[in-house]
């Protein structure tokens, strides 16, 4: 009985790793945080093997489980978000959009420059629905449909939370390129 | 007909054209828009730039080995007592009768490959540790089929796995994917003080194993040697290949730039070659 549910473990969920352990990593942008999370994670879907339905979308299941984990454990913890000032934004978004005559220019400019760590602090801040649809979609190109599955929500739930989760990351990575100075904006 | 569409509908639909998720015919209006109103453009680019530049900065990472076996360790007592750990096979998926005829047949290709390759007397079951990279693949790859030894990073992502053994090594290691089997992971090992690269490819429970070594090093007169027969076979066409050699596995060893790889299956030498030959070999 034990053998059978060991090798059904080890065939159908510690294939799916690294997929949890990288959206771990960028929920808590620590790996010792992520390594926890995944542990904790990949014993109790042991623990639980026989709930998991055979069949149905494993990767969802531990992802739901890991979620739960998440929750509970680090949102008491989460940092205040970091502020951007929206006035400067807009004012700095209107003049690139009234200035700027190459596309293709503007983006190399703009977010050519960025660091990792700027990158990673972006979407830090992004509150906890974005980041997860964000992560899923834009690092881990998981479809609409499967992102829908993991946060189990309806599409159109995902789709918005993405649209507006990207404009969040988008306008924090456009506020450090200005702060960082590599587009004339209004100064800080 | 064209749809015309006003500034807002444009920057409601472009997150959706981006996905690949629009209706051709919104699309078109969208693209119609685009082509006449810049600010839209820029937001569009403004878009791409952004979710460009996560992508660049967030590469997927390999969760690290340690973590792995410690998650892997903490699993398995539960079933300990019923059964003994079957250790990398178990994770390959081969299958519990196939342990045996794979530890059957490493011996059988331990035995021929100390009758063919060196004609040294040595161990009942083993190729001698005498410095010869053949025996050492063989002794690797007998270990890798009863578990012994295991991956150090599970990947099947070539980049990962190239990263990691680079971050380790002082020579590059060659990634081309093999054509029919897929990449499972990686390790390394020691000896004679120089690394050798270990990658484990797998399709339906058969196994090829792969390892690397710096031929510079082999070639300078360490402990560790390529075999003359072998040498003579890479100067002379580049590949040396086990025909009719071993009974029960295939081998071949070929040279990229200063990287000695060697390849063995436990499948017929023109399918191993079939699959060698996809690769950067040529």
């Amino acid at each position: 009985m034990d053998l059978q549910k060991n090798k059904e473990f080890e065939q159908e969920a510690v294939p799916h790793m690294d997929i949890l352990y990288n959206y771990a990593l960028r929920m808590t942008s620590s790996p010792d945080d992520a390594a926890d999370l995944v542990q904790e994670t990949f014993l109790k879907a042991f623990r639980f093997w026989d709930k998991y339905e055979k069949g149905t979308n494993i990767r969802a299941w531990l992802f739901r489980i890991l979620k739960n984990s998440f929750i509970n454990k680090y949102r008491k913890e989460t940092k205040e978000p970091e502020t951007v000032d929206y006035n400067d934004i807009q004012n700095f978004y209107n003049t690139i959009k009234a200035d700027w005559a190459d596309a293709n220019d503007l983006q190399d400019k703009i977010f050519g420059g960025l660091l990792e760590d700027d990158v990673a602090r972006a979407l830090e801040t992004l509150p906890e629905e974005f980041r997860t649809v964000v992560i899923l979609c834009d690092i881990e190109g998981l479809s609409y449909e499967e992102i829908a599955e993991f946060v189990d929500c309806p599409i159109g739930t995902v789709r918005s939370r993405l649209h507006r989760g990207r404009k969040i990351l988008r306008d924090m990575l456009l506020d450090y390129a200005r702060r960082h100075g590599f587009v004339d904006g209004p100064g800080d | 007909m064209d749809i015309d569409i006003t500034c807002i509908e444009a920057l409601e639909y472009l997150d959706d054209s981006i996905d690949g998720r629009l209706d051709p015919s919104l699309k078109s209006a969208l693209d119609a828009h685009l082509s006449k109103c810049r600010p839209c453009r820029t937001e569009k680019s403004l878009s791409l730039g952004a979710r460009a530049s996560v992508r660049r900065h967030m590469k997927r990472v390999a969760i690290p080995p340690a973590v792995r076996s410690n998650i892997l360790d903490s699993i398995r007592p539960a079933a300990a007592t019923s059964r003994p750990s079957t250790g990398l096979a178990g994770l390959l998926g081969i299958s519990g009768w196939r342990i045996p005829l794979a530890f059957g047949g490493a011996l059988a290709i331990a035995l021929i490959a100390l009758f063919v390759v060196n004609n040294k007397p040595g161990h009942s079951h083993a190729s001698p540790a005498d410095g010869s990279v053949v025996h050492e693949a063989l002794n690797h790859f007998d270990e890798v089929l009863d578990g012994r030894l295991k991956p150090d990073i599970r990947s099947d992502n070539p980049l990962v796995v190239q990263k990691y053994l680079e971050e380790r090594l002082h020579f590059p290691v060659r990634m081309a994917p093999m054509r029919q089997f897929n990449l499972v992971g990686a390790n390394l090992t020691t000896a004679d003080n120089e690394t050798t690269a270990n990658l484990i490819y797998e399709r339906d429970g058969q196994i090829v194993f792969m390892s690397q070594y710096d031929a510079r090093r082999l070639l300078h007169g360490t402990h560790r040697y390529i075999p003359e027969p072998v040498l003579r076979a890479l100067k002379a066409s580049g590949m040396y290949t086990s025909t009719g050699k071993l009974v029960d596995c295939t081998m071949a060893m070929w040279l990229i730039d200063s990287t000695l790889c060697t390849a063995i299956a436990d499948i017929k030498q023109d399918q191993l070659l079939a699959n060698i030959t996809e690769t950067d070999t040529r």
